[in-house]
Protein backbone atom coordinates (compact mmCIF):
# COMPACT_ATOMS: atom_id res chain seq x y z
CA UNK A 1 0.00 0.00 0.00
CA UNK A 2 1.57 3.21 -0.71
CA UNK A 3 0.11 6.59 0.83
CA UNK A 4 -0.07 9.67 -1.55
CA UNK A 5 2.40 8.23 -3.60
CA UNK A 6 3.24 11.17 -6.18
CA UNK A 7 3.78 9.61 -9.27
CA UNK A 8 6.09 10.99 -12.47
CA UNK A 9 5.15 14.65 -13.80
CA UNK A 10 6.45 16.16 -16.47
CA UNK A 11 8.43 19.41 -15.69
CA UNK A 12 6.39 22.45 -14.15
CA UNK A 13 4.86 24.99 -16.73
CA UNK A 14 4.23 27.64 -14.10
CA UNK A 15 6.68 28.92 -11.21
CA UNK A 16 7.60 26.42 -8.98
CA UNK A 17 7.29 27.04 -5.14
CA UNK A 18 10.16 26.90 -2.75
CA UNK A 19 11.04 23.80 -1.12
CA UNK A 20 10.06 25.59 2.22
CA UNK A 21 6.88 26.20 0.94
CA UNK A 22 6.66 22.41 0.12
CA UNK A 23 8.06 21.27 3.38
CA UNK A 24 5.50 23.74 5.30
CA UNK A 25 2.95 21.93 2.71
CA UNK A 26 4.17 17.94 3.41
CA UNK A 27 3.54 18.77 7.50
CA UNK A 28 -0.16 19.12 6.67
CA UNK A 29 -0.24 17.40 3.20
CA UNK A 30 2.05 14.47 3.26
CA UNK A 31 1.86 13.73 -0.48
CA UNK A 32 3.70 17.50 -1.27
CA UNK A 33 6.98 15.28 0.03
CA UNK A 34 6.48 13.27 -3.50
CA UNK A 35 7.68 16.89 -5.10
CA UNK A 36 10.62 17.18 -3.08
CA UNK A 37 11.72 13.93 -4.08
CA UNK A 38 10.86 14.39 -7.72
CA UNK A 39 13.03 17.81 -7.29
CA UNK A 40 16.13 16.85 -5.38
CA UNK A 41 16.45 12.79 -5.69
CA UNK A 42 18.58 13.24 -9.11
CA UNK A 43 21.15 15.57 -6.40
CA UNK A 44 20.65 13.26 -3.72
CA UNK A 45 21.72 10.51 -5.59
CA UNK A 46 25.30 11.94 -7.36
CA UNK A 47 25.87 12.79 -3.77
CA UNK A 48 25.67 9.42 -2.97
CA UNK A 49 27.52 8.01 -5.93
CA UNK A 50 30.40 10.73 -5.59
CA UNK A 51 30.87 9.88 -1.89
CA UNK A 52 29.94 5.89 -1.96
CA UNK A 53 29.59 4.68 -5.28
CA UNK A 54 27.66 4.23 -7.84
CA UNK A 55 25.82 0.57 -6.60
CA UNK A 56 25.28 1.68 -2.92
CA UNK A 57 24.04 4.91 -4.54
CA UNK A 58 21.50 3.09 -6.05
CA UNK A 59 20.79 1.28 -2.49
CA UNK A 60 20.94 4.13 -0.25
CA UNK A 61 18.75 6.91 -2.60
CA UNK A 62 15.52 5.67 -1.06
CA UNK A 63 16.85 5.40 2.65
CA UNK A 64 17.37 9.46 2.44
CA UNK A 65 14.17 10.07 1.14
CA UNK A 66 12.46 7.96 3.61
CA UNK A 67 14.24 9.24 6.34
CA UNK A 68 13.76 12.73 5.68
CA UNK A 69 9.69 12.04 5.21
CA UNK A 70 9.86 10.99 8.85
CA UNK A 71 12.05 14.16 9.85
CA UNK A 72 9.82 16.74 7.68
CA UNK A 73 8.16 18.18 10.84
CA UNK A 74 11.82 19.20 12.68
CA UNK A 75 13.40 20.37 9.18
CA UNK A 76 13.99 24.33 9.95
CA UNK A 77 14.96 25.11 6.22
CA UNK A 78 18.07 27.20 5.22
CA UNK A 79 16.94 30.51 4.23
CA UNK A 80 18.03 29.63 0.77
CA UNK A 81 14.51 28.32 0.41
CA UNK A 82 16.34 25.03 -0.51
CA UNK A 83 15.73 22.15 1.39
CA UNK A 84 19.00 20.64 -0.44
CA UNK A 85 21.65 21.15 2.87
CA UNK A 86 19.36 18.97 5.02
CA UNK A 87 18.66 16.92 2.65
CA UNK A 88 22.35 16.65 2.17
CA UNK A 89 23.03 16.25 6.08
CA UNK A 90 20.41 13.29 5.97
CA UNK A 91 22.48 11.50 3.08
CA UNK A 92 25.61 12.17 5.07
CA UNK A 93 24.49 10.58 8.09
CA UNK A 94 23.04 7.68 5.74
CA UNK A 95 26.40 7.51 4.24
CA UNK A 96 28.09 7.32 7.11
CA UNK A 97 25.83 4.40 8.72
CA UNK A 98 26.65 2.06 5.55
CA UNK A 99 30.54 2.90 6.00
CA UNK A 100 30.02 1.57 9.11
CA UNK A 101 28.33 -2.08 8.21
CA UNK A 102 30.34 -1.87 5.00
CA UNK A 103 32.79 -4.76 4.89
CA UNK A 104 36.49 -4.34 6.59
CA UNK A 105 38.60 -2.84 4.34
CA UNK A 106 36.14 -0.28 2.19
CA UNK A 107 36.60 3.47 3.34
CA UNK A 108 36.09 4.71 7.11
CA UNK A 109 34.68 7.56 7.41
CA UNK A 110 35.33 10.18 10.56
CA UNK A 111 32.86 12.90 12.28
CA UNK A 112 33.58 15.08 9.54
CA UNK A 113 34.11 13.59 6.07
CA UNK A 114 31.80 11.44 5.14
CA UNK A 115 33.69 9.48 1.89
CA UNK A 116 34.33 5.92 1.18
CA UNK A 117 37.60 6.31 -0.64
CA UNK A 118 37.70 3.11 -2.12
CA UNK A 119 34.52 4.11 -4.03
CA UNK A 120 35.82 7.39 -4.66
CA UNK A 121 39.29 5.75 -6.33
CA UNK A 122 37.15 3.33 -8.29
CA UNK A 123 34.65 6.26 -9.68
CA UNK A 124 38.25 8.03 -10.62
CA UNK A 125 39.64 5.26 -12.48
CA UNK A 126 41.79 7.98 -14.39
CA UNK A 127 44.87 7.16 -12.45
CA UNK A 128 46.27 11.18 -12.47
CA UNK A 129 43.08 12.50 -11.64
CA UNK A 130 43.20 10.12 -8.15
CA UNK A 131 46.52 11.33 -7.40
CA UNK A 132 45.46 14.50 -7.37
CA UNK A 133 42.45 14.80 -5.87
CA UNK A 134 44.35 12.78 -3.16
CA UNK A 135 47.20 15.00 -3.15
CA UNK A 136 44.83 17.91 -3.04
CA UNK A 137 42.16 17.19 -0.43
CA UNK A 138 45.15 15.15 1.82
CA UNK A 139 46.28 18.63 2.56
CA UNK A 140 43.23 19.45 4.54
CA UNK A 141 41.45 18.70 7.64
CA UNK A 142 38.23 16.15 7.33
CA UNK A 143 36.53 19.35 8.19
CA UNK A 144 37.67 21.56 5.64
CA UNK A 145 37.69 18.52 3.00
CA UNK A 146 33.81 18.12 3.81
CA UNK A 147 33.18 22.10 3.59
CA UNK A 148 35.44 22.14 0.12
CA UNK A 149 33.62 19.28 -1.58
CA UNK A 150 29.97 20.66 -0.40
CA UNK A 151 30.46 23.75 -2.48
CA UNK A 152 32.80 22.18 -5.07
CA UNK A 153 31.03 18.59 -5.85
CA UNK A 154 28.05 19.46 -4.35
CA UNK A 155 27.15 22.93 -5.47
CA UNK A 156 25.92 25.05 -2.23
CA UNK A 157 26.23 28.27 -1.59
CA UNK A 158 29.13 28.55 1.70
CA UNK A 159 26.24 29.13 3.75
CA UNK A 160 24.46 25.79 2.66
CA UNK A 161 27.28 24.33 3.75
CA UNK A 162 27.87 25.96 6.79
CA UNK A 163 24.51 24.57 7.74
CA UNK A 164 25.41 21.20 7.28
CA UNK A 165 27.93 21.16 9.19
CA UNK A 166 26.67 23.49 11.81
CA UNK A 167 28.91 26.31 11.39
CA UNK A 168 28.19 29.64 10.91
CA UNK A 169 28.06 30.89 7.67
CA UNK A 170 31.36 33.40 8.31
CA UNK A 171 33.73 30.45 9.88
CA UNK A 172 32.58 28.54 6.83
CA UNK A 173 33.70 31.02 4.43
CA UNK A 174 37.39 31.99 6.18
CA UNK A 175 37.75 27.99 6.58
CA UNK A 176 37.04 27.41 2.67
CA UNK A 177 39.29 30.02 1.98
CA UNK A 178 42.37 28.33 3.82
CA UNK A 179 41.54 25.29 2.46
CA UNK A 180 41.57 26.35 -1.00
CA UNK A 181 44.61 28.13 -0.70
CA UNK A 182 46.30 25.17 0.85
CA UNK A 183 44.98 22.51 -1.33
CA UNK A 184 46.04 24.78 -4.36
CA UNK A 185 49.40 24.76 -2.93
CA UNK A 186 49.59 21.09 -2.41
CA UNK A 187 48.36 20.91 -5.75
CA UNK A 188 51.59 23.03 -6.89
CA UNK A 189 54.34 21.35 -4.84
CA UNK A 190 53.29 18.04 -5.72
CA UNK A 191 53.91 19.45 -9.92
CA UNK A 192 57.19 20.67 -8.91
CA UNK A 193 57.86 17.77 -6.90
CA UNK A 194 57.60 15.22 -10.33
CA UNK A 195 59.28 17.78 -12.59
CA UNK A 196 62.26 17.88 -9.81
CA UNK A 197 62.11 13.61 -9.99
CA UNK A 198 62.25 14.17 -13.67
CA UNK A 199 65.08 16.60 -13.70
CA UNK A 200 66.86 14.33 -11.47
CA UNK A 201 66.55 11.20 -13.38
CA UNK A 202 68.00 12.75 -16.61
CA UNK A 203 71.40 11.46 -17.23
CA UNK B 1 46.70 21.21 -12.19
CA UNK B 2 44.18 24.41 -10.54
CA UNK B 3 42.08 23.08 -7.88
CA UNK B 4 38.39 24.01 -9.33
CA UNK B 5 39.26 22.37 -12.76
CA UNK B 6 40.19 19.00 -10.42
CA UNK B 7 37.49 19.44 -8.29
CA UNK B 8 34.71 19.92 -10.84
CA UNK B 9 36.15 16.94 -12.89
CA UNK B 10 35.99 14.64 -10.30
CA UNK B 11 32.58 15.54 -9.71
CA UNK B 12 31.31 14.38 -12.40
CA UNK B 13 28.82 11.01 -11.57
CA UNK B 14 26.32 9.67 -14.25
CA UNK B 15 22.53 9.98 -13.78
CA UNK B 16 20.94 7.59 -12.20
CA UNK B 17 18.90 5.22 -14.21
CA UNK B 18 14.87 5.37 -14.39
CA UNK B 19 14.95 2.34 -12.33
CA UNK B 20 17.00 3.95 -9.47
CA UNK B 21 14.34 6.78 -9.31
CA UNK B 22 11.42 4.64 -9.21
CA UNK B 23 12.66 2.69 -6.46
CA UNK B 24 13.92 5.38 -4.34
CA UNK B 25 10.42 6.41 -5.49
CA UNK B 26 9.06 2.95 -3.81
CA UNK B 27 11.16 3.23 -0.93
CA UNK B 28 9.62 7.16 0.16
CA UNK B 29 6.14 5.71 -0.90
CA UNK B 30 6.56 2.89 1.65
CA UNK B 31 7.97 5.51 4.51
CA UNK B 32 4.70 7.06 3.83
CA UNK B 33 2.31 4.09 4.22
CA UNK B 34 3.53 3.62 7.25
CA UNK B 35 5.71 6.62 8.88
CA UNK B 36 6.56 4.56 12.36
CA UNK B 37 8.95 2.11 10.51
CA UNK B 38 10.52 5.04 8.76
CA UNK B 39 11.01 7.10 11.66
CA UNK B 40 12.03 4.35 13.97
CA UNK B 41 14.49 3.13 11.48
CA UNK B 42 15.88 6.75 11.02
CA UNK B 43 16.38 7.98 14.27
CA UNK B 44 19.98 7.75 14.28
CA UNK B 45 19.88 10.06 11.25
CA UNK B 46 18.07 12.90 12.87
CA UNK B 47 18.95 15.83 14.55
CA UNK B 48 19.19 15.72 17.93
CA UNK B 49 15.46 15.23 19.73
CA UNK B 50 14.44 17.94 21.83
CA UNK B 51 15.69 16.74 25.61
CA UNK B 52 13.75 14.56 27.65
CA UNK B 53 13.47 16.74 30.26
CA UNK B 54 11.14 19.30 28.73
CA UNK B 55 8.86 16.46 27.77
CA UNK B 56 8.90 14.68 31.10
CA UNK B 57 7.43 18.31 32.16
CA UNK B 58 4.85 18.99 29.70
CA UNK B 59 3.75 15.51 30.99
CA UNK B 60 3.69 16.54 34.05
CA UNK B 61 1.48 19.69 32.88
CA UNK B 62 -0.27 17.37 30.90
CA UNK B 63 -1.47 14.95 34.00
CA UNK B 64 -2.73 18.24 36.22
CA UNK B 65 -4.64 19.43 33.71
CA UNK B 66 -6.29 16.53 33.12
CA UNK B 67 -6.73 16.33 36.85
CA UNK B 68 -8.09 19.54 37.48
CA UNK B 69 -10.79 18.60 35.17
CA UNK B 70 -11.79 15.50 36.83
CA UNK B 71 -11.52 17.31 40.41
CA UNK B 72 -13.43 20.80 39.26
CA UNK B 73 -15.07 20.31 35.85
CA UNK B 74 -14.54 21.26 32.68
CA UNK B 75 -15.89 25.29 33.85
CA UNK B 76 -12.57 25.59 34.86
CA UNK B 77 -11.28 25.55 31.26
CA UNK B 78 -12.80 28.79 30.87
CA UNK B 79 -10.19 30.41 33.43
CA UNK B 80 -7.73 30.49 31.26
CA UNK B 81 -4.95 28.64 33.58
CA UNK B 82 -2.51 26.76 31.80
CA UNK B 83 -4.24 26.69 28.50
CA UNK B 84 -5.33 28.72 25.79
CA UNK B 85 -6.65 32.39 27.16
CA UNK B 86 -10.40 32.69 28.57
CA UNK B 87 -11.43 34.46 25.46
CA UNK B 88 -9.69 32.40 23.08
CA UNK B 89 -10.86 29.10 24.98
CA UNK B 90 -14.59 30.33 25.05
CA UNK B 91 -14.54 30.27 21.41
CA UNK B 92 -12.87 27.00 20.99
CA UNK B 93 -15.30 25.70 23.49
CA UNK B 94 -18.24 27.12 21.79
CA UNK B 95 -17.12 25.62 17.96
CA UNK B 96 -16.60 22.57 19.79
CA UNK B 97 -20.65 22.43 21.10
CA UNK B 98 -21.61 23.54 17.80
CA UNK B 99 -19.59 21.44 15.69
CA UNK B 100 -20.71 18.51 18.16
CA UNK B 101 -24.60 19.64 17.68
CA UNK B 102 -24.23 18.20 14.22
CA UNK B 103 -25.66 14.60 13.26
CA UNK B 104 -23.62 11.43 13.19
CA UNK B 105 -20.70 11.18 11.41
CA UNK B 106 -19.65 9.34 8.11
CA UNK B 107 -17.94 5.94 9.75
CA UNK B 108 -18.50 3.62 6.62
CA UNK B 109 -18.56 6.62 3.37
CA UNK B 110 -15.64 5.45 0.68
CA UNK B 111 -14.31 8.89 -0.03
CA UNK B 112 -14.02 12.28 1.83
CA UNK B 113 -14.16 15.07 -0.70
CA UNK B 114 -12.66 18.66 -0.55
CA UNK B 115 -12.43 21.33 -2.07
CA UNK B 116 -9.83 24.18 -1.29
CA UNK B 117 -7.64 26.93 -2.03
CA UNK B 118 -3.77 27.48 -1.12
CA UNK B 119 -1.72 30.84 -1.13
CA UNK B 120 1.91 30.44 -0.65
CA UNK B 121 2.63 33.53 0.43
CA UNK B 122 0.34 37.39 0.26
CA UNK B 123 1.48 38.22 -3.41
CA UNK B 124 1.18 34.76 -4.59
CA UNK B 125 -1.19 33.62 -6.88
CA UNK B 126 -4.83 31.62 -5.65
CA UNK B 127 -4.00 27.85 -6.49
CA UNK B 128 -7.20 25.46 -6.05
CA UNK B 129 -6.58 21.76 -4.89
CA UNK B 130 -9.29 19.06 -4.37
CA UNK B 131 -8.87 15.51 -2.73
CA UNK B 132 -10.70 12.83 -2.82
CA UNK B 133 -9.44 10.70 0.59
CA UNK B 134 -10.46 6.50 0.45
CA UNK B 135 -11.44 5.19 3.19
CA UNK B 136 -10.29 1.42 1.69
CA UNK B 137 -9.33 2.35 -1.57
CA UNK B 138 -7.10 4.46 -3.06
CA UNK B 139 -7.71 8.41 -3.51
CA UNK B 140 -6.94 11.15 -6.02
CA UNK B 141 -5.51 14.45 -5.80
CA UNK B 142 -5.84 17.92 -8.36
CA UNK B 143 -3.31 20.07 -6.86
CA UNK B 144 -1.15 21.94 -9.51
CA UNK B 145 1.81 22.50 -6.99
CA UNK B 146 1.79 18.65 -5.35
CA UNK B 147 1.72 18.06 -9.33
CA UNK B 148 4.52 19.98 -10.15
CA UNK B 149 2.74 23.10 -11.30
CA UNK B 150 0.57 21.02 -13.92
CA UNK B 151 -2.92 22.60 -13.59
CA UNK B 152 -5.38 19.68 -13.98
CA UNK B 153 -3.27 16.85 -13.36
CA UNK B 154 -4.59 13.81 -11.27
CA UNK B 155 -2.29 12.79 -8.26
CA UNK B 156 -2.98 8.95 -7.43
CA UNK B 157 -3.12 8.59 -3.90
CA UNK B 158 -3.23 5.31 -1.63
CA UNK B 159 -5.83 5.05 1.07
CA UNK B 160 -5.89 7.96 3.41
CA UNK B 161 -3.92 8.41 6.13
CA UNK B 162 -4.28 11.18 8.56
CA UNK B 163 -1.14 12.64 10.23
CA UNK B 164 -0.92 12.97 13.94
CA UNK B 165 2.49 13.23 15.44
CA UNK B 166 5.78 12.19 13.69
CA UNK B 167 5.73 8.57 13.64
CA UNK B 168 1.80 7.97 13.61
CA UNK B 169 -0.51 7.96 10.90
CA UNK B 170 -4.23 7.32 11.72
CA UNK B 171 -6.23 5.44 9.31
CA UNK B 172 -10.14 6.47 8.54
CA UNK B 173 -11.08 3.89 11.03
CA UNK B 174 -8.67 5.31 14.14
CA UNK B 175 -10.51 8.61 13.65
CA UNK B 176 -13.96 7.30 14.85
CA UNK B 177 -11.66 5.42 17.39
CA UNK B 178 -10.14 8.10 19.12
CA UNK B 179 -11.42 9.32 22.42
CA UNK B 180 -13.95 12.24 22.42
CA UNK B 181 -13.43 12.97 25.82
CA UNK B 182 -10.79 15.95 25.57
CA UNK B 183 -9.03 14.90 28.25
CA UNK B 184 -8.10 11.51 27.03
CA UNK B 185 -8.14 12.57 23.36
CA UNK B 186 -5.18 15.46 24.46
CA UNK B 187 -3.08 12.59 26.47
CA UNK B 188 -4.02 10.16 23.23
CA UNK B 189 -2.31 12.92 20.92
CA UNK B 190 0.74 14.27 23.05
CA UNK B 191 1.58 10.63 23.33
CA UNK B 192 1.87 10.20 19.84
CA UNK B 193 3.73 13.60 19.02
CA UNK B 194 7.28 12.06 19.99
CA UNK B 195 9.55 14.73 19.69
CA UNK B 196 7.63 16.11 16.59
CA UNK B 197 7.38 19.90 15.82
CA UNK B 198 9.33 22.12 17.88
CA UNK B 199 7.64 21.91 21.18
CA UNK B 200 4.79 19.59 22.11
CA UNK B 201 1.96 22.93 22.99
CA UNK B 202 3.00 23.84 18.97
CA UNK B 203 2.71 20.45 17.74
CA UNK B 204 -0.70 19.64 19.68
CA UNK B 205 -2.21 22.84 18.22
CA UNK B 206 -1.22 21.64 14.84
CA UNK B 207 -2.30 18.35 14.64
CA UNK B 208 -5.82 19.60 16.13
CA UNK B 209 -5.82 20.97 12.49
CA UNK B 210 -4.37 18.19 10.87
CA UNK B 211 -7.02 15.96 11.83
CA UNK B 212 -9.92 18.49 11.08
CA UNK B 213 -8.74 19.74 7.53
CA UNK B 214 -9.31 17.51 4.45
CA UNK B 215 -11.01 15.13 7.25
CA UNK B 216 -13.94 13.01 7.92
CA UNK B 217 -13.60 12.96 11.74
CA UNK B 218 -16.92 12.58 12.93
CA UNK B 219 -18.83 15.59 14.65
CA UNK B 220 -18.07 14.57 18.39
CA UNK B 221 -14.49 14.42 17.50
CA UNK B 222 -14.04 17.76 15.74
CA UNK B 223 -16.09 18.70 19.08
CA UNK B 224 -13.21 17.56 21.09
CA UNK B 225 -10.34 18.45 18.94
CA UNK B 226 -11.54 22.08 19.46
CA UNK B 227 -11.87 21.49 23.32
CA UNK B 228 -8.21 19.94 23.10
CA UNK B 229 -7.31 22.66 21.61
CA UNK B 230 -8.68 25.63 24.34
CA UNK B 231 -6.01 23.16 26.67
CA UNK B 232 -3.23 24.17 24.23
CA UNK B 233 -1.22 27.46 26.45
CA UNK B 234 -0.13 30.01 24.49
CA UNK B 235 -3.44 29.90 22.38
CA UNK B 236 -5.02 33.38 21.93
CA UNK B 237 -8.03 34.64 20.26
CA UNK B 238 -7.95 37.31 17.60
CA UNK B 239 -11.27 37.89 16.63
CA UNK B 240 -13.66 38.26 13.84
CA UNK B 241 -12.06 37.82 10.85
CA UNK B 242 -13.14 37.72 6.48
CA UNK B 243 -11.46 34.60 5.33
CA UNK B 244 -10.29 34.12 1.90
CA UNK B 245 -13.35 33.50 0.47
CA UNK B 246 -14.96 36.41 2.07
CA UNK B 247 -16.79 34.46 4.67
CA UNK B 248 -17.02 35.99 8.28
CA UNK B 249 -15.44 33.99 10.83
CA UNK B 250 -13.23 33.79 14.43
CA UNK B 251 -9.35 33.45 14.24
CA UNK B 252 -8.05 32.19 16.89
CA UNK B 253 -4.14 32.38 16.91
CA UNK B 254 -0.74 30.09 18.47
CA UNK B 255 2.42 31.55 17.32
CA UNK B 256 2.25 31.74 13.55
CA UNK B 257 -0.48 29.04 13.46
CA UNK B 258 -3.83 30.76 12.93
CA UNK B 259 -7.39 28.90 12.94
CA UNK B 260 -10.27 30.73 11.62
CA UNK B 261 -13.67 28.73 12.47
CA UNK B 262 -16.76 29.67 11.80
CA UNK B 263 -18.44 29.38 15.61
CA UNK B 264 -22.18 28.47 14.30
CA UNK B 265 -21.35 25.01 13.34
CA UNK B 266 -17.59 24.55 14.42
CA UNK B 267 -16.17 24.28 10.94
CA UNK B 268 -12.58 24.85 10.25
CA UNK B 269 -12.49 27.63 7.51
CA UNK B 270 -9.50 28.72 6.80
CA UNK B 271 -5.68 28.16 8.65
CA UNK B 272 -2.42 30.34 7.84
CA UNK B 273 1.02 30.33 8.82
CA UNK B 274 2.87 33.05 8.22
CA UNK B 275 2.08 34.01 4.43
CA UNK B 276 0.80 30.31 3.56
CA UNK B 277 -2.84 30.38 3.53
CA UNK B 278 -5.30 27.49 3.21
CA UNK B 279 -9.12 28.30 2.63
CA UNK B 280 -11.67 25.20 3.09
CA UNK B 281 -14.53 25.72 0.58
CA UNK B 282 -16.51 22.86 0.95
CA UNK B 283 -16.11 18.97 2.35
CA UNK B 284 -18.16 15.83 2.77
CA UNK B 285 -18.39 12.25 1.81
CA UNK B 286 -18.58 10.94 -1.45
CA UNK B 287 -19.22 7.49 -3.38
CA UNK B 288 -16.13 7.68 -5.73
CA UNK B 289 -14.02 10.34 -7.37
CA UNK B 290 -15.36 12.00 -9.68
CA UNK B 291 -14.63 15.43 -11.89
Amino acid sequence: MQRFAATRHSPGVSVEPPDTDLLLRSRAHPEAFGAIYERHARAVHAFLARRAGQSAAQDLLGEVFARAFGARTRVVPHASGSALPWLYGIARNVVRAHLRHAPAGAGLADADLVVDWDAVDERLDAGALRHELWTALSALTDGERELLLLVAWEGLSPSEAASVLGLTAGAARSRLHRARVRAQAALDASVRERMDVRVSREP
Amino acid sequence: MNLDELLSETATVAEPAPHVLESGRRALGSAMSDPVDAVASSQAAQRPRRPQRRRRLVLVAAAVAAASVVVLGPVTDLGGGPGASAAASQVLLRAGAAAGAQPGGWPDAAYWHSISEHRRGADDPVQRREIWLGHRTPGALVDPVVAGGAAGAVVPLGVAGFPAGAARLLSWDDLYALPTDPAQLERNLRAGIDGAGPDDDTELFVIVGDLLRESPAPPALRKALWEVAARVPGVELVGSVTDGAGRIGVAVERDTQRYVLDPTDGRLLEESNGGWRATYLEQGPAEGVQR
